[in-house]
């Protein structure tokens, strides 16, 4: 799993966790995990796991309540972070649509390590099916970040239902009445 | 609100910032290393390729200029194969004879110098792995060559090998190998480059072969139309030759014929004669029976003659104008007294859009009627002979009938088989037809040629059992129906003796040295009421022609003493053209060539012996008459002012009637200004002939008649045409005092000329009411 996301997420829990309280967690965890990241580096998604239980323990938080916060936090670091990707984009579906076709193409390219998961966009009568597929369990995170897009760009559709299958995970988006 | 963290927690903050920092720095160093390294090997894949480039581009330039496939090869392994980078490299080549590869050219240790090779090795196809590429022409990768039992160790051990066929067309040329003593050395881009360059060096060995193969060929050609050329001399030699054996051959041929066929005439003319005095019945049969041989004879010499003729290429039509329907009668009544003989019927059909007149050698066209006919007449049982004209097609924008003759019999008929030989020379049909036959065999195949001779065709139709239609056709021109032109006279009946017919008795010379043939003709002629003189030579016939004025003379050719083209060229000149008696060649040379010296010494026409009697008779009432008109139409002695007998007399000097059609469309004014200037042009000619007459400058005289004899003819002065035709002739033939007199006479003659013309113009303006002011004085 890229750094970033490790990074990004010390920052996003920085706003709950005193300081104090996370170095203390962190050293509960001395020995299973790696503690200090970098951006550039690649960690096993398990360090995140456990950094992230431990983090909800620790407030008292459902873990996917947390991990769907973490996305909203995300797409406004995305934001000032790649500028040019939301460059000339329209909608918050185009943006979704973009995702998997462009952006995690280039994630790919330039990192051969990485492994982003796919996001697909089916458009079904006047809703939306939006499919998270990935290895790893973090839909929460995805439709975190599914919610601020849509808000982000001012799209008229909503999350309505969730659905989770073996190998991915489905959201329906419907319009806003 | 959140408190301020601890120095603990900071310092712990710190150590994890730290440790990041680290980790982050080893990893850049770690990318830098790999980033290095990766654009290492990027600069040198580039500056191999541009190497290889390099010398791929040498070697293409090069093998431009290259003639000998053997440069080809060594160049291939010295400068291209080595340059390349490898280190070891045998280049092959196929020898189809022993359906094996020779190590041709290498590299290393193979070549210590020059273009040596340590020990060629000769390698069967299909052995080792550079024969089985050679058999395949499939490339050989081969990564561990110790792993492959077809292996064969040259000077190198173990390693790997690579090895690609040179090939061109589906068509073995060689093998290029390299081997490496390193396992697994040659990559995927080694196999390629040598694909590459094996694939340029074998196109250029194959296209060196095709030029060394289309050069051998060319000269094989060249020697082969050397050759052809000279067969073909060899040959137009050869023919030539055999064309003159067989012009030789028919040359003689036709004078031994004709040798036989003079005493066979004066045979059957006395035949003839003898068979109008009283004689006992018995001696009438023999005359009769000795009669029919001889003409039996005189059939098969004619026959032999013509067929000669045409062989020797000498057939010359004679086309005049002729009329179907009399060229039927006369063929009627010629076979009337056979048909009647046979006790058959001979019946005519003729299609009813014949023309009445048509333009041909009749002569010709009714020689293969009658051969016909005379076939039919043996072969026909006693039924009849049916004789059809059919026109069968016509060319209306060229006026030409296509016509069709033939002639049917009732007889046995022909089988297929022997319709094919029919027209072939000597041949006659054997079986049924056969037992009545006579004659050479010679008829139809004279008919086939005199058919050719007419661009036309014979042919036969017939079933077997029921007859047989042998037919000729040909196309013939339309004529107009103008009476009297050029028509032969044609009357079948008895003949009027001459007196009664002209009502005076002609006078004839005969010159002739065959004392049968004298008595022959004299009796002949004097049957018919002729006045007979007989001479026996040239020079008699000169005397006689120069103190006597005859009607006609006949003359024949050849004669001991001087010659009747002689004698006649004689006469012509002493006594002049004009007043000269028509003269008649007698003549039994039946080679056409003989025509044109005949006319040219002056004489009007050929009588061919054997003739006949109605021959003679035709000639010498024609001859009379023409006489006789010429005294009608002769004008009054003040229209020539010479005495001299030059002048033809026959002639009419002006033709009203032609000026009058000529100008019959145009309106008076025009007539008026086209004679007028008619005037102008023959006095002009006036001036200029006197000028060419004071100077004698007979070209002048020449020329002048020249355009007068066409002016005239167009205007109906016609003795004026006459003259200045004469003129021009005598001035063609360089005959300078002939000349000189005829321009005198038709200098002297213009002047009536001009009067006559202007005569007419003043009858035209008169009758237009119009007075003509202008005068013109006679020169």
């Amino acid at each position: 799993m890229r750094g970033l996301l490790f990074t990004e997420y010390f920052d996003f829990i920085s706003e709950f966790l005193d300081a104090d309280a996370l170095e203390d967690l962190l050293e509960t965890m001395s020995g299973q995990i790696t503690g200090a990241y970098t951006s550039v580096g690649d960690y096993s998604f398990d360090e995140f796991l456990k950094i992230h239980t431990g983090v909800c323990q620790a407030l008292d938080k459902d873990s996917n309540d947390l991990a769907r916060q973490f996305g909203h936090f995300l797409l406004q670091r995305f934001k000032a972070l790649y500028p040019n990707y939301f460059e000339g984009v329209a909608s918050g579906l185009d943006f979704l649509e973009k995702v998997s076709t462009h952006i995690h193409m280039e994630v790919r390219k330039l990192y051969p390590t990485a492994n982003p998961p796919d996001i697909i966009l089916d458009k079904l009568g006047d809703k939306y099916i939006l499919r998270y597929r990935s290895h790893r369990p973090l839909a929460s995170v995805a439709r975190g970040l599914t919610e601020a897009c849509l808000i982000s760009f001012k799209d008229p559709y909503h999350i309505t239902s969730e659905n989770h299958l073996e190998s991915e995970t489905l959201f329906t988006l419907e319009r806003v009445a | 609100m959140k408190q301020q963290p601890t120095i603990k927690t900071l310092t712990r903050q710190l150590e994890r910032e730290r440790t990041a920092r680290k980790e982050a720095e080893h990893l850049l160093e770690e990318k830098s290393i790999a980033l290095f390294a990766s654009n290492s090997n990027l600069q040198q894949l580039n500056a191999n390729k541009e190497a290889s480039l390099h010398v791929l581009g040498s070697f293409a330039i090069a093998i431009t200029t290259m003639v000998d496939e053997i440069d080809v090869v060594w160049y291939l392994a010295k400068e291209v194969v080595a340059k390349l980078g490898f280190i070891d490299c045998v280049v092959y080549m196929h020898d189809a004879d022993s359906g094996a590869i020779v190590q041709t050219a290498a590299i290393a240790e193979k070549n210590p110098n020059g273009r040596q090779i340590v020990n060629p090795l000769r390698i069967p196809l299909g052995e080792g792995i550079t024969g089985t590429v050679a058999l395949t022409m499939e490339t050989e990768l081969i990564h561990d060559v110790t792993d492959d039992p077809r292996y064969i160790s040259d000077v190198m051990e173990g390693g790997s090998e690579v090895c690609v066929p040179l090939a061109h067309a589906g068509q073995l040329i060689g093998v290029l190998d390299c081997e490496h003593p390193e396992k697994n050395h040659f990559t995927d881009a080694d196999l390629y480059i040598l694909k590459t360059v094996a694939s340029y060096a074998s196109a250029k060995i194959a296209e060196r072969r095709a030029h060394s193969d289309a050069l051998s060929k060319a000269q094989a050609l060249e020697g082969r139309v050397h050759q052809l050329t000279q067969l073909k001399n060899e040959l137009e030699i050869a023919k030539e030759k055999s064309e003159e054996t067989s012009a030789l051959k028919s040359k003689f041929v036709a004078t031994i014929s004709h040798e036989i066929r003079t005493p066979l005439t004066g045979i059957l003319g006395s035949l003839d004669l003898l068979l109008d005095e009283n004689l006992t019945s018995h001696a009438k049969t023999l005359v009769s029976m000795a009669r029919s041989s001889g003409q039996m004879l005189q059939t098969l010499l004619n026959d032999v003659i013509d067929f000669a003729r045409t062989e020797a290429g000498h057939l010359q039509l004679e086309p005049t104008i002729f009329n179907v329907r009399d060229l039927l009668a006369s063929i009627q009544t010629f076979w009337h007294p056979h048909i009647d003989a046979h006790d058959l019927e001979l019946n005519i059909n003729l299609d009813f859009s014949i023309a009445a007149q048509y333009w041909g050698d009749v002569g010709r066209l009714r020689q293969i009627i009658n051969n016909y006919v005379s076939n039919a007449l043996k072969y026909a049982k006693s039924s009849k002979i049916v004789i059809s004209i059919k026109h069968i097609a016509s060319d209306d924008t060229n006026h030409l009938h296509r016509l069709k003759f033939s002639v049917r019999d009732f007889g046995p008929g022909i089988s297929p088989v022997e319709q094919e030989k029919l027209f072939k020379v000597f041949s006659r049909l054997s079986s049924s037809r056969h037992d009545q036959g006579d004659g050479a065999g010679l008829g139809l195949a004279i008919c086939s040629q005199l058919a050719q001779a007419m661009d036309g065709e014979v042919g036969v139709t017939s079933t077997f059992g029921e007859g047989a239609e042998f037919w000729f056709e040909s196309n013939f021109k339309m004529v107009e129906n103008l009476e009297g032109i050029n028509r032969p006279v044609l009357e079948t009946q008895n003949l009027l003796a001459l007196p009664e017919v002209l009502g005076r008795t002609p006078r004839v010379l005969v010159a002739e040295d065959v004392q049968t043939n004298q008595t022959l003709i004299r009796l002949t002629l004097e049957k018919f009421g002729c006045n007979v003189t007989i001479v026996n030579n040239g020079i008699e016939a000169v005397e006689s022609a120069s103190k006597h004025a005859y009607d006609v003379i006949f003359m024949d050719i050849a004669m001991p003493v001087m010659d009747g083209i002689t004698a006649t060229k004689r006469i012509i000149k002493l006594v002049g053209h004009a007043a000269a008696s028509p003269i008649f060649a007698l003549t039994a040379h039946g080679m056409d060539e003989d025509h044109s010296e005949i006319t040219q010494a002056g004489m009007l026409g050929i009588v061919t012996k054997p003739f006949k009697p109605k021959d003679l008779y035709n000639v010498v009432q024609q001859c009379c008459k023409n006489a006789d008109l010429s005294k009608l139409a002769e004008p009054p002695k003040q229209e020539t002012v010479s005495n001299n007998t030059l002048v033809n007399n026959a002639t009419k000097s002006f033709d009203e009637d032609q000026i009058s059609a000529l100008l019959n469309e145009l309106d008076h004014a025009s007539k008026d200004m086209l004679i007028t200037q008619t005037i102008q042009d023959l006095r002009a000619a006036h001036g200029t002939l006197k000028n060419g007459l004071e100077h004698s400058d007979i070209d002048v005289i020449g020329a002048e008649a020249h355009k007068l004899q066409s002016l005239c003819g167009t205007f109906g002065l016609l003795h004026l045409q006459k003259l200045a035709e004469q003129t021009n002739t005598v001035w063609k033939r360089h005959h300078i005092k002939d000349c000189q007199k005829y321009g005198v006479l038709l200098e002297g003659s213009l002047g009536s000329g001009i009067q006559a013309l202007a005569t007419y113009q003043q009858s035209l303006n008169q009758i237009e009411g119009k007075e003509s002011n202008d005068v013109y004085p006679c020169p």
